[in-house]
């Protein structure tokens, strides 16, 4: 049995005062943790998948992934900061600014979304992944890529060099992306993204 | 009529809530509030222990705990991080006196338990800590020392996502065995040397992860290392340095076999190398701790 020193029979009462006085909420930290918002599709559920392990395995930083039905909600939550890091896609941010663009070739559509987030919305978008998004009727929405709350890469500065080597060693393209989510289609997505990132050596 | 419910209540609620911190049975610890006990001054433990919520072990406490004590953490996640609320945080310091045949168990009060029902026992800028015998399951990490010295001696750490945790400690830890773990040790030197000798590291997905500002203080030696899923040992991203850890078995003597199980610079060559040769040329004989602990 439990036994303290000096301790009478008034305990039991002493432990519920002690119990009802304290807060609830002393929650001890277990480590770092980053939250990335992703959207209810086949195709942000791997690439959420791939990003996540890749964190986790190499830095061995908690990643929450957290799905959204809308862009507009997780956008919320980005600007709110409650999501620290998701995928978006060149063509719609550039549309979300009021841009046009389909005045701009590939490249300045990206060096112009990325000015752009950085200076009004304190967002860093990282290298492009290689794929291309599509929406609802297979039409492009330009080139993916990860963005990041600066106030996240101030606490996780090693971010970029490491998710930029899904870009640049691998290139998730668009037909080993669709290869991918054909797989998590049978095998789950989590152990199908694991395999994909230990096939390519990256964990 | 509602005064006198409540009179009534409130006393019986007090009973039930000693109960479970003093080793009843436990059907109740998913209904009620957490508790969180403090202890100052010097307490011991001993039988069975069960609790529900965060026991702190204050900067003037000493908490002694009694061969053959097993102490159960109940399964409650309020803050639904996916991780049991369920610790014991060390401020001060903490002697656990297990023996061979009468070990401590820290476990889970789950009848079906699984990794992370409870938190940890966390020991951090305490005075420091002396575990002998005991065995550490179904943990988010077994045991996380940090800037603390401490020494831990025939632990079985079994069945938590980490096993041993360990930062900026100078601990030793020896005749061990860290196995089905998710990472069996975690660890981050950041200046302070620390004694892994004499154990098994097996069964695990990663036996060894060095994950950030190791320096190559720490001694490895001795240790069994075979059969870790995914690897032997894993570097983080940002381990530039090399990590000597000759001297130990490493589940084979073919080299490419070895180097296969090890995650470092060899891969990914930003990294620093795992530095395992001279390698032992045979499985050195330790002793049969895991099946006494464990019975």
């Amino acid at each position: 049995m439990m036994q303290k020193r000096g301790v009478h029979g008034a305990l039991p009462y002493l432990l519920l005062v002690a119990a009802l006085a304290v807060p609830s909420t002393v929650h001890a930290c277990v480590g770092r943790k980053l939250v990335l918002g992703a959207l209810e599709d086949a195709r942000q559920g791997m690439v959420s998948r791939i990003i996540s392990i890749l964190i986790h395995e190499r830095t061995g930083t908690t990643v929450e992934v957290k799905f959204y039905p809308s862009k507009e909600e997780l956008m919320e939550k980005v600007l709110k900061g409650k999501v620290d890091l998701y995928v978006d896609y060149v063509d719609t941010a550039l549309k979300r600014l009021n841009d046009d663009p389909g005045s701009l070739a590939g490249e300045e559509r990206y060096r112009q979304v990325k000015r752009e987030y950085d200076e009004e919305m304190n967002l860093v978008w990282l290298k492009p992944l290689g794929f291309e998004g599509r929406n609802g009727k297979g039409n492009s929405m330009g080139f993916a890529a990860v963005v990041v709350r600066k106030g996240t890469l101030k606490k996780f500065p090693a971010l970029p060099r490491l998710l930029d080597k899904i870009g640049t060693r691998v290139i998730l393209d668009d037909p080993l992306l669709d290869s991918l989510v054909l797989k998590g289609q049978s095998v789950k997505p989590a152990k199908v993204a694991r395999e994909f990132l230990k096939e390519k050596k990256l964990i | 009529m509602t005064r006198r419910v409540i009179s009534l209540l409130f006393p019986l609620l007090g009973v039930v809530l000693a109960a479970v911190e003093y080793g009843a049975p436990h059907a109740f610890g998913a209904v009620l509030p957490p508790s969180i006990r403090i202890i100052e001054g010097s307490v011991r433990w001993s039988g069975d222990v069960v609790i529900n919520g965060v026991v702190v072990v204050r900067d003037s406490g000493r908490l002694e705990i009694d061969p053959g004590t097993t102490v159960r953490f109940i399964r409650r996640d309020d803050d639904g991080d996916g991780i049991g609320d369920g610790e014991i945080r060390v401020e001060g310091s903490i002697r656990v006196n297990g023996t061979i045949k009468r070990p401590v168990i820290f476990t889970s009060a789950s009848t079906d338990p699984a990794p992370a029902d409870w938190k940890y026992v966390m020991i951090n800028h305490a005075h420091g800590a002396e575990v002998s015998n005991a065995v550490f399951e179904y943990a988010f990490s077994g045991v996380q020392i940090h800037y603390t010295r401490g020494s831990f001696r025939g632990i079985v750490f079994r069945h938590n996502i980490d096993g041993f945790r360990f930062s900026t400690a100078p601990v030793i830890l020896e005749d061990s065995y860290i196995v089905q773990n998710d990472n069996g040790i975690r660890f981050e030197e950041r200046g302070a040397g620390a004694k892994i000798v004499g154990n098994v590291i097996s069964g695990n997905r990663v036996g060894v992860f060095a994950v950030v500002k190791c320096r190559g203080l720490t001694e490895f030696r001795n240790n069994i290392f075979e059969d870790n899923s995914s690897y032997n040992v894993k570097l983080g991203d940002m381990q530039v340095e090399d990590l000597p850890m000759s001297g130990n078995w490493w589940g084979s003597v073919n080299r490419s076999d070895i180097v296969s199980s090890i995650f470092d610079g060899t891969v990914e060559p930003a990294m620093g190398k795992v530095i395992f040769e001279p390698y032992l040329q045979e499985r050195p004989v330790i002793r049969d701790l895991l099946p006494r602990l464990t019975q």
